[in-house]
């Protein structure tokens, strides 16, 4: 509950905290602090210095004028307020929603929340669902990663030492997008999740992404799944065949929360109910 | 360092370690109907409104919130005698020692949205654990607050 | 007009509503120190060597201790549970306390533990306590020793296991204390200072006198706080030897692994019956876990002893087994042994209703005492009632059958939705309690209640005892509590008892002072009087109540200015029938509690707005047995639900709404208040009736399925309904 000892500085621009933490071994930026400062009351982490990027000007806000932008800052309730993006990406306003509770949403951070990498964060699989871009910003400049290839395993991502996440791009959120997650009481993290994105046209799929939590030490995109809908008749069976296909290309986790088999259970459940939410949108 | 707070309208400098949390500032300065439930940021019994954003006080270094304003159980304004004189009525308080979180939730709520629905404040207030109430007569309280 | 009765807001709320109550954590006197433990990582282990140097050599550390006057610390060198402290520091402030803290060394040589009571029984099995030869920490028997053969049309054989659950207050314990060289003052986030001061001042070789025991405002307890933990021993003892204060509060986690568990109690029953249902014999031997040392003492009894529950089964017979396991020691949790009982009698006849095809409500109708007083197989007297009386009333009341009806027909929709009801008979209030009422001056009244209540809303409930038998307003009496200072002896708040003890006290106090205050005015005004309204009055005058005590304060009239009563109270048992309703989704096994409605016939109800939210509060605590909660521990002894992050304490979003009842003509019991005590009702009847909810929901799925134990996870609720 007593963070150990550490020093802070509070940056004043974007360049100034990458030079500083790319400078210092033992700096670590912090936003919103929703995920970091557990770990210092934990004293799972010891930082040498923190250094707060909060403040910085031009990472935060929400732009739905062109691709949607959404700056590394935005909270989770900036994201669940947004009434354009609401209205733009419903799916957006949905997962924000079902992250911990409306006092963590308050500060905790779209960037902080995929830096961090939690397994079990519900961004990273709406993001993949979404074929969002992780924009990074680091000593050598800029680049922008496909969220499929951001998270790399448990709490490690394809974040370089000195590198700040700065935004997120969506360049296509179709209106058939849906995030089911299911936690065992209000505000708690996944037992399993699943985001799924469709489009239709003419009554058969055109397109349709899939991405899970729960299943795996990491997000998955379920490939196998998304390869069974290509192209056919938007249906109940379609959509159970997906699930199918979904439970059977995964091994998850075996643990105190729950067996595999009921994970793999789930997961079904939740390509299927996903599907259909998306699509009935 | 040096942190400026202004807590329910009383502006504050104090000297913290950067490691401090704002629940032990806020505590240290006085307002002790701040609690502490839980060292995993789950409990809300340190909820406090920041800037107008409910925010659990004890996953928050005071640092990281300088220069900012702050609301706790301890203020005074019509919105929080209402739900004070609700919270009474309806027995919404037992051990107490989650109400303050409660008022703060509730009073972030009502600060923007006038009557919510029972299904509304459950879903807001679910960040704030109570153990004796069994939640129903803080959800009738914030409803006819 | 009288206020018992009456749905009278509570007085403890102003200072709460305004942030102002002051909970342990809220006192600091100046100067004060920090303590905290070094706690051990394993199970099970001996403890080698502790060197506090480098945590001492810090200049913001003050002290180190391995043994303070009080309970040693790793008793005969060992460690037997996670998180038994090994030793404590005291430092300037708690980030500097934290910081020492891990700079402590221990070598523990880790030795085989074991975390399984059955496993723990078996020969060979690691010993918590070499010197007691086994890890059997008591055994009783009760009733008669031939219900296990006694022979039956339909015999059926089973286990039930109500698992091992987390008071989990929201108030973590702490304690604080002071010594200014004469008084030691210990502040306490406890159920019993009256205990506390005892064991302080043992420990120390004080007398009483000394000695000061204050009980806060605490942010609830549930029992776990009704023993004298070693913590707060030790810390009053360093602030003693200090001559500093000192306080610790425990964090969250260290609460989880410090402060008592509940429950934890297995049974192996058998149960004879014929074709109607009615019950021939039962045999149940309960095991209890009560892990690392026994604090916990009596809950398998209380459980055994209320085994057969509002049943008149004649042919019954009981054996406890209380096991040593390596796991924080168990002890009292809302209900304690009432719960448990009641969850596998209620268990035991839905059963004999299902395998008899029976509405399980005509088997427990078959069953069901009739006649009161009644005295159980175990010598328990159940007081006062009319059982079949009351679940004729509360089925119609309850809207049971409508409740039902409607489940079919939701069904027929394609929603899964259970129904579920228990029966509990449950036994509340022992021993002695004391009151003190006392005349201020200007009429006013106190009254210090040797209960010790942390959010009952005693305090109110009394005032309105004691304002009715004075006949002066609510405003005119205060109740104050919780301080040796105030109340040299008492029990406290616990088991349902504070306001038909504690109440009954007052009440017999109030009287008393009543008619000492009386003579005193007949003294006065020369004649003899009477009394109404806060006024008395004769042939030669009229004299307010407030004249009369002022009088007796100035020496004009000799009488009473205050009455000190000590009451005891026999057991007293409340009764009634619960209706729980849930909504399973088939797919995932989520249960969704959706209604509980509760009929009770508890004596009087002397505040039924604070009565209710009892039972709010203890269904709740019974859902979160039922779906929610475990304290787990793995293989290797670690309780993995350490916090409140991982460990399932319902939210708002899983409370049920609840539709509370009480009797329309209770049964009240002998004591002078009538009252029974509501307080763990809840926590007692909601177990079986959402289990059986559920059950009752999957059974549509699956005509077969039975629920043994809890909590029914989703995950086991979706075994359940698999093929
Ligand atoms: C009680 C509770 C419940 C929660 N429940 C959920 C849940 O259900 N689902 C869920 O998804 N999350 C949950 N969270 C986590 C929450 O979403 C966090 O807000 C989020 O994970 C981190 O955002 P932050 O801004 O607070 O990051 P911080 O805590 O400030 O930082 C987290 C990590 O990311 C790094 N970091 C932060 N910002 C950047 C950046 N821009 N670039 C590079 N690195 C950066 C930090 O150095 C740190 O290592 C919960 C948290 C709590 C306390
Ligand atoms: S103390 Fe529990 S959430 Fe802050
Ligand atoms: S009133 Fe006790 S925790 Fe809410």
């Amino acid at each position: 509950m007593f963070p150990p000892e550490l020093d802070y500085v509070r940056a004043r621009s974007l360049d100034e905290a990458i030079g500083v933490l790319a400078s210092r071994e033992d700096a670590v930026p912090i936003a919103g602090g929703q995920s970091l400062v557990p770990l210092l009351k934990l004293r799972a982490v010891s930082p040498g210095l923190l250094v707060d990027i909060r403040g910085l000007k031009g990472l935060g806000g929400v732009d739905v004028g062109g691709p949607i932008r959404i700056g590394a800052l935005a909270t989770h309730g900036d994201i669940e307020g947004h009434a354009e993006l609401r209205a733009r990406c419903p799916v957006m306003a949905e997962a924000a929603s079902k992250i911990a509770d409306v006092q963590v949403r308050s500060f905790g951070t779209v960037g902080g929340s995929l830096a961090h990498a939690d397994p079990l964060a519900d961004w990273p699989p709406v993001l993949m669902a979404l074929d969002a871009e992780v924009h990074v910003h680091g000593p050598s400049g800029s680049r922008a990663i496909p969220m499929g290839d951001f998270v790399r395993g448990p709490y490690t991502t394809a974040l370089e030492r000195g590198e700040l996440v700065t935004g997120i791009v969506v360049r296509d959120c179709p209106r058939g997008a849906a995030y089911l997650k299911y936690a065992y009481r209000h505000g708690d993290f996944a037992v399993v999740a699943v985001a799924a994105a469709l489009r239709a046209d003419g009554g058969h799929v055109s397109e349709a992404r899939l991405a899970a939590i729960g299943v795996a030490d990491r997000p998955l995109r379920l490939g196998q799944a998304e390869a069974r809908l290509a192209g056919v008749p938007v249906s109940e069976d379609a959509f159970a065949d997906a699930a199918e296909a979904a439970a059977r290309s995964v091994s998850p986790p075996d643990d105190h929360r729950a067996s595999s088999g009921y994970r793999r259970a789930l997961l079904a459940t939740l390509v299927k109910r996903a599907l259909r939410a998306a699509a009935g949108r | 360092m040096r942190v400026g707070l202004r807590v329910n309208g009383t502006f504050h400098e104090v000297d913290v370690e950067p490691r401090a949390l704002l629940v032990h500032v806020l505590r240290g300065l006085g307002y002790r109907s701040v609690r502490v439930g839980c060292d995993t940021a789950t409990c809300g019994a340190c909820t406090v409104l920041i800037d107008g954003r409910p925010a659990k006080s004890c996953n928050l270094l005071a640092v990281q919130v300088d220069g900012a304003e702050i609301v706790t159980a301890e203020h005074a304004d019509g919105l929080l005698e209402r739900l004070r004189k609700s919270f009474n009525a309806h027995h919404a308080a037992q051990c107490g020692y989650c109400t303050s979180g409660m008022l703060m939730a509730a009073y972030a709520l009502l600060s923007r949205r006038e009557r919510p629905s029972e299904d509304e404040v459950r879903e807001h207030m679910a960040g704030v654990l109570c153990r004796c109430t069994g939640y129903q007569n803080i959800v009738r309280a914030v409803v006819e607050a | 007009m009288r206020l018992v009765g009456r749905p009278i807001p509570r007085v403890e709320d102003a200072r709460i509503l305004r942030g102002r109550a002051t909970y342990l954590d809220d006192i600091e006197p100046p100067g004060t120190l920090h303590a905290g433990f070094v706690r051990s990582p394993y199970p099970h282990a001996r403890v080698l060597r502790v060197d506090m140097s480098d945590a001492l050599s810090d200049p913001r550390v003050i002290a180190g201790y391995t043994s303070l006057p009080g309970p040693p610390m790793a008793p005969g060198g060992k460690v037997r549970f996670q998180g038994e402290a090994v030793a404590m520091l005291v430092a300037v402030d708690r980030y500097a306390l934290a910081d020492a803290l891990e700079r402590v060394v221990v070598d523990y040589e880790p030795l085989p533990h074991v975390v399984d009571p059955a496993k723990a029984l078996e020969e060979g099995a690691p010993l918590l306590h070499e010197e007691n030869g086994s890890n059997v920490a008591h055994t009783a028997r009760y009733g008669s020793p031939d219900a296990a053969g006694a022979a039956a049309p339909r015999v059926l054989e089973g286990e039930l296991r109500v698992q091992r659950v987390v008071p989990a207050a929201m108030e973590p314990r702490g304690v604080v204390a002071a010594y200014d060289g004469h008084t030691l003052t210990v502040w306490s986030s406890t159920q019993v200072p009256y205990d506390v001061r005892k064991e302080v001042a043992g420990a120390l070789g004080l007398p009483l006198s000394r000695v000061r025991a204050v009980q806060p405002d605490v942010g609830g307890a549930f029992g776990s706080k009704l023993i004298v933990y070693p913590e707060e021993v030790w810390v009053a003892a360093a602030a003693y030897l200090l001559g500093r204060p000192v306080k610790w509060v425990a964090t969250r986690s260290e609460d989880f692994r410090a402060t008592t568990h509940g429950r934890d109690m297995g049974l192996a029953f058998r149960v004879g019956f014929d074709g109607s249902g009615r019950v021939r014999s039962l045999w149940g031997r309960i095991t209890c876990d009560v892990g690392a040392y026994h604090w916990g003492e009596g809950l398998s009894d209380i459980a055994a002893r209320m085994l057969t529950g509002p049943y008149d089964i004649r042919e019954a017979g009981v054996e406890v087994v209380d096991v040593y396991t390596n796991k924080t020691p168990l002890g009292a949790y809302r209900g304690a042994g009432r719960p448990e009982a009641t969850f596998f009698v209620e268990r035991i006849m839905d059963m004999v209703a299902d395998e008899l095809g029976l509405d399980p409500v005509e088997v427990r109708r078959a069953n069901l005492v009739r006649g009161l007083p009644y005295t159980n197989p175990f010598g328990m007297t159940y007081d006062t009632g009319d059982y079949t009386g009351t679940l004729e009333a509360a089925l119609s009341r309850l809207g049971y059958y409508e409740l039902l009806r409607w489940a079919d027909e939701e069904w027929a929709r394609g929603r899964l939705v259970g129904v579920g009801l228990s029966i509990y008979v449950e036994v509340t209030t022992f021993g002695f309690e004391t009151a003190i009422v006392r005349a201020e001056p200007d009429g006013s009244f106190t009254v210090v209640t040797g209960t010790t209540p942390h959010g009952q809303g005693v305090a109110t409930g009394i005032a309105q005892i004691v304002a009715d038998e004075l006949e002066v307003p609510l405003e005119s009496v205060r109740v104050v509590w919780g301080d040796t200072a105030l109340v040299q002896d008492g029990i406290g708040t616990m088991g349902s008892r504070s306001i038909t003890a504690g109440g009954s006290a007052a009440l017999l106090a109030a009287r008393r002072l009543r008619e000492g205050l009386k003579a005193a005015a007949e003294q006065l005004l020369g004649s003899p009087v009477q009394y109404s309204g806060g006024r008395f009055w004769g042939p030669n005058g009229e004299a307010q109540i407030g004249d009369v005590v002022r009088a007796i304060y100035r020496g004009r009239a000799s009488g009473p200015l205050e009455a000190y009563e000590v009451y005891n109270a026999r057991s007293t048992y409340p009764f009634g029938v619960h209706v729980a309703v849930v909504e399973v989704d088939p797919e995932t096994g989520h249960v969704r509690p959706v209604l509980y409605r509760s009929y009770d016939d508890a004596g009087e109800i002397v505040n039924p707005l604070l009565a209710e939210g009892q039972i709010h509060g203890g269904v709740l605590q019974g859902v979160g047995q039922a779906l929610y909660e475990e304290a787990v521990y793995d293989g290797e002894g670690n309780l993995i639900t350490a916090n409140l992050a991982l460990y399932g304490v319902p939210t708002f979003a899983e409370a049920p709404r609840y539709e509370v009842r009480f009797a329309e003509r209770p049964h009240r019991s002998e004591h002078p208040t009538g009252t029974k005590g509501v307080g763990e009702i809840g926590a007692i009847a909601a177990t079986p009736a959402v289990v059986r909810a559920v059950e009752h929901a999957v059974r549509r799925v699956r005509p077969g399925a039975r629920a043994t134990s809890t909590p029914l996870t989703p995950e086991k609720v979706w075994m359940m309904l698999r093929p």
